[in-house]
Parts: structure tokens; sequence; C-alpha cells
């Protein structure tokens, strides 16, 4: 048991223990949202509405946006590229790419779960997948069993999406009288938070991606916007991935080296 | 010429469709793959990185009012924030999360427009 459990605001013993029933599992998941990650999300979704608003976006489209895409990253460009005029066309491809994090987002995620919650069903409940719930589901999932994966999944997912709904409605309702610094810290806080919820990413393999990740975004996106998060995830995955096995077949040698009886 | 509505109509439709696509895809390979295989443990890599170059994007090259925020500050907020996180005095994320929005505020409200 790392340190990392605690991260969300809960002391260490809360983690301890395993669950007794789904329920439970759901519960503790609910919980965890509520915690901190809930809060901030709705922080970001109040930043999201007022930032629509100064652009005269109408209140439904943007409450539309976060209930049907509930991907904020995505949610911008889309407001950004219906501002700009571009074609419904382009703008889904580049929305889709954007969103290409969520295809292995579930690729990990999903397998860990219960066989026996692999249904057709799953194909609406990952529209609660966000960063937040998978990065907190990542690190939770290996210290719980199987059949309760899929209840703390969800008890942790749904009051994310709920509720940022109405925090995007009340960011465009309260932009004009929010002073424009607050919004700039509620805009700060959204990346910030990502960072922060996956920089503590364990095993190794995965805190290098992180940082390798990290490393090379900025200039893949000067070289290319819209292909970016692919190619900063293949390169920088791909390096992480072979380093740190690399890297741990070198300390198992040297420890076995070590283990050795002098002559 | 279009509506006035219906620009923003086909936007939201095309941008939550492909979103799904994205989610939907995940889901129908996830039920093909070993959770304790060398491949997911590469795809594992794959998504933090992207995910790491996902939100460096934000901080690096924000859109509209954060971009207003001089670049080294937003940095120095994001390396504090990941010491504080590696470091681990506490085990919570907010005093971090706390500290990075009071700068920002400070920021805004004195040198803000």
């Amino acid at each position: 048991m790392t340190r990392w459990e605690g991260v969300l605001g809960y002391p260490l013993e809360l983690f301890m223990q395993s669950f007794q029933s789904k329920s439970q599992a759901f519960r503790r998941g609910f919980q965890e949202a509520m915690g901190a990650p809930v809060w901030v999300l709705f922080a970001s979704m109040v930043g999201f509405g007022a930032i629509g608003k100064t652009h005269d976006v109408s209140l439904v489209w943007m409450g539309l946006t976060t209930l049907l895409v509930f991907a904020l990253p995505g949610q911008i460009i889309m407001m950004e590229m219906m501002l700009a005029g571009v074609s419904w066309v382009t703008t889904g491809l580049v929305v889709a790419l954007s969103s290409s994090r969520f295809i292995t987002m579930a690729v990990t995620l999903f397998p860990q779960l219960d066989r026996k919650d692999h249904t057709p069903r799953l194909y609406a409940t990952v529209h609660i997948m966000a960063m937040t719930a998978w990065a907190v589901c990542m690190n939770r999932f290996r210290d719980m069993a199987p059949e309760h994966r899929l209840p703390f999944f969800v008890g942790f997912g749904l009051p994310c999406w709920l509720l940022s709904v109405p925090a995007t409605l009340l960011g465009h309702v309260a932009a004009g009288w929010v002073p424009q610094a607050f919004t700039l810290a509620l805009v700060m806080l959204n990346p910030l938070f990502f960072l922060l919820s996956f920089a503590g990413a364990r095993p190794l393999p995965n805190r290098a991606a992180v940082i390798l990740g990290l490393l090379l975004g900025p200039w893949f996106f000067l070289w290319d916007a819209d292909t970016s998060l692919l190619t900063t995830g293949l390169v920088g995955g791909t390096l992480a991935y072979f380093g740190a096995k690399a890297w741990s077949a070198r300390s198992a040698r040297l420890a076995a080296d070590a283990q050795e009886p002098k002559p | 010429m279009m509506a006035d509505w219906q620009q923003p109509a086909l936007i939201l439709m095309a941008g939550a469709l492909g979103t799904f696509l994205c989610r939907g895809l995940g889901v129908f390979f996830a039920g093909r793959i070993d959770p304790n295989g060398e491949f997911f443990q590469w795809v594992s890599c794959v998504t933090y990185a992207m995910i790491a170059g996902l939100t460096v994007r934000l901080i690096v090259f924000p859109q509209g009012l954060l971009e207003t925020m001089p670049l080294g500050l937003r940095l120095a907020i994001s390396l504090a924030g990941m010491v504080y996180v590696w470091m681990r005095p506490f085990n919570s994320l907010l005093p971090a999360l706390f500290a990075g929005m009071m700068v920002t505020l400070a920021y805004g409200a004195i040198w803000g427009g």
C-alpha cells in the first residue's frame, strides 16, 4: 500500500478494507468523488460556462455539450470551432482526435472489470468516464475484488457527470457578476487538477510515461496540433514502456550480482 | 444560408458523436484484452502519455482567459504542484490545488484586466 491512495483527501485507513457488497463499493466511489473531484470538476465547468457566456454562446448549447460530450478539452474545441465558423465535419473529426484518449482509457480500465460486467450496458456506462474517474480507478482497482470495480466506477463517475451540467449553467448565468480574477482561477484549476491526479501514477512505467508525455506534448503540439495527442501517446508511451523494462531488467541483474557469493 | 441554430446544432451532434465513437471503440476493444498481458501494459503507458500531453497542452497553449497569465507563472504553479505530489507532505491534493488557485486569484486581482 503506498501513500497514493490518500491523495483525494481521505485518510489511508478508509482504503485498507475491502468492500462487503456492490452497494458498499458504489457508496464508497460516490463518497470519494464527493470529497474533492466533483467540486474541482464543478469549478472547471463553472469556468467553462463563464467563458461561453463571454463569447455569447447560448446557455442551452453550453449545457448540452457538457451533458452529451462530457470531455472538457473536446468541449472547448467545439466552442472555438463554432465561433470560428468551421464546418461540422471538420469539427467532428478534430473532436474525435482529441477524444482518442478515451479509446485507450477504456481499453486499460474495463478489462479489469469482472467478466460478468462485460455487457452491452458498458457502452452507456463509458459515457461517465473522464480523466479523473479514470486516474482514480486505475490506482484503486487493484485493491478491490473485480466484482466491486464497476459499482465503484459508477459511484464515482455518476455524480461527476450529473453535477457538471448545473455547474456549466451556473457559470454561464454567473459570468456577469463573478470577477474575472475568479474565473481565471477556476480555469487554471482544471489542468492543475488533471496534472496532480496522475503525477503520482504507479508503477514505474506509468510514471515514466506521464513525465515523457509532459515533456514531449508541447513539441508535438507545435508540429501538428490535431494529431499531437496520438503522437505524444505513441512515442512517449512506447519509450516509457521499453525504457522502464530495460531499467527493471538492469536493477534485477544488479540485485542478482550483489547476492552472488564471493569466490 | 443556414438558419442560425443549424450550425451550433450540427457542431454539437458532430462533437458528441466523435467523442462517443472513441468511448465506444474503447469498450469494444476492452473485451478482447488480457489485463495481465504485456500489450495491456504498453497501452497503459500510451494512455498516461496521452493524458499528460493533453494536460500540458492546456497549461502551455491555453485558449482564451488563461492566455492572459504569463507562461512562467502557469509552469511554476504546475511544477510546484507536481513537487508537492511527489514529496507528499499531506495525504491530500487539496492544499496544492488551493495554493495554485490562490496564486492565480492573486495574479488576476492585481495584474488582471
